[in-house]
């Protein structure tokens, strides 16, 4: 009898054990990933502090890529990572609104554009390549869905950079591969972005 | 010619790190690192020196699915910007009395 309550004590034991190393494992799991995720949600709230026609830009193709890069380059190195990254990110999110200000010099785009309708591709009034709708947006996508960043493959199209500039072009406004750089041309000299 | 924003300690450290490799191509935590900036005081004076056109924007040319992360953006300094930025160096030194070997030109002469 003694000896089947010291076996099942041993047993209760073991059961205790296991389902304690399970819960330790699963809970330093969690905060791992958690604390994985924090630069980049440190970053996302950066992003709501930027006004919203540079969040694209900014966020999305400046800030998140090179957050990604550092991570990228941490890894296996779970600390230096989040040291790294949090710090990476925490600068952006307190500094947000000053580094509005000096895009505010330099970049002007709107993030998306307004109705586009394959008909306002008109190739005959720009003498530069022009792009269809099918060359552009991604299969099944709609021209309500397109934005900004649709245009950045164009400027790894080898046309673009050995032939010239190519333009996308809606009702009102034409868009360069290099956009920024001609906008911010556009809105200090008065001149269209592009000749038509 | 004056730069079109002043010139402070932190885009003096920006520039000097700019200058360390004139044709490279340089990245916001790279410059970070080799200026010693936090990303919130680097990429205000990266977006001033863009501005003026001292400096120049681009989307890193990867295989993205190869590579495991999104492109980045580099940044080039313009021919133009790399006169002035060792203009702004040197006359920076000039300012504080300092006699290194920041010259308004590379050896060999104006770019």
């Amino acid at each position: 009898m003694i000896a089947w309550q010291i076996l099942g004590g041993l047993f209760g034991l073991l059961l205790l054990f296991v389902v304690f190393e399970t819960l330790k494992n699963m809970i330093a799991q969690e905060s791992e990933t958690r604390l994985e995720r924090l630069p980049f949600v440190i970053l996302r709230l950066a992003r709501r502090r930027l006004p919203p026609e540079h969040r694209e830009t900014v966020h999305d193709e400046e800030w998140l890529p090179e957050l990604a890069a550092i991570v990228h380059a941490t890894d296996g190195l779970p600390i230096s990572r989040l040291i790294r990254g949090v710090d990476f990110a925490i600068g952006l999110l307190f500094n947000a609104s000053e580094i509005s200000q000096a895009l505010g010099l330099s970049r002007h785009e709107p993030s998306t554009l307004p109705s586009v309708s394959p008909d306002g591709i008109d190739a005959t009034e720009v003498p530069f390549r022009t792009y269809t709708a099918g060359e552009i947006l991604p299969n099944g996508a709609d021209w309500t869905s397109f934005t900004i960043s649709h245009i950045h493959p164009l400027r790894r199209d080898p046309s673009v950079t050995q032939e010239g500039p190519g333009y996308v072009r809606d009702r009102s406004t034409r868009f360069h591969p290099n956009y920024v750089r001609d906008r911010a041309l556009h809105d200090r000299h008065g001149e269209p972005p592009i000749d038509g | 010619m004056a730069p079109p924003f002043q010139i402070t300690t932190n885009v003096a450290r920006v520039l000097r790190a700019l200058l360390e490799d004139p044709a490279g191509q340089h990245y916001g935590y790279a410059l970070m690192k080799a200026s010693g900036l936090k990303s919130g005081a680097l990429y205000p004076i990266l977006a001033r020196l863009e501005a003026a056109e001292w400096l120049e924007g681009h989307r890193e040319n990867i295989d993205e699915a190869a590579a495991g992360r999104p492109a980045r953006r580099y940044y080039t300094l313009t021919a133009d910007g790399a006169v002035h930025a060792r203009h702004a160096l040197a006359e920076l030194h000039q300012a504080v009395g300092y006699s290194g070997v920041i010259r308004p030109y590379p050896a060999g002469g104006a770019a």
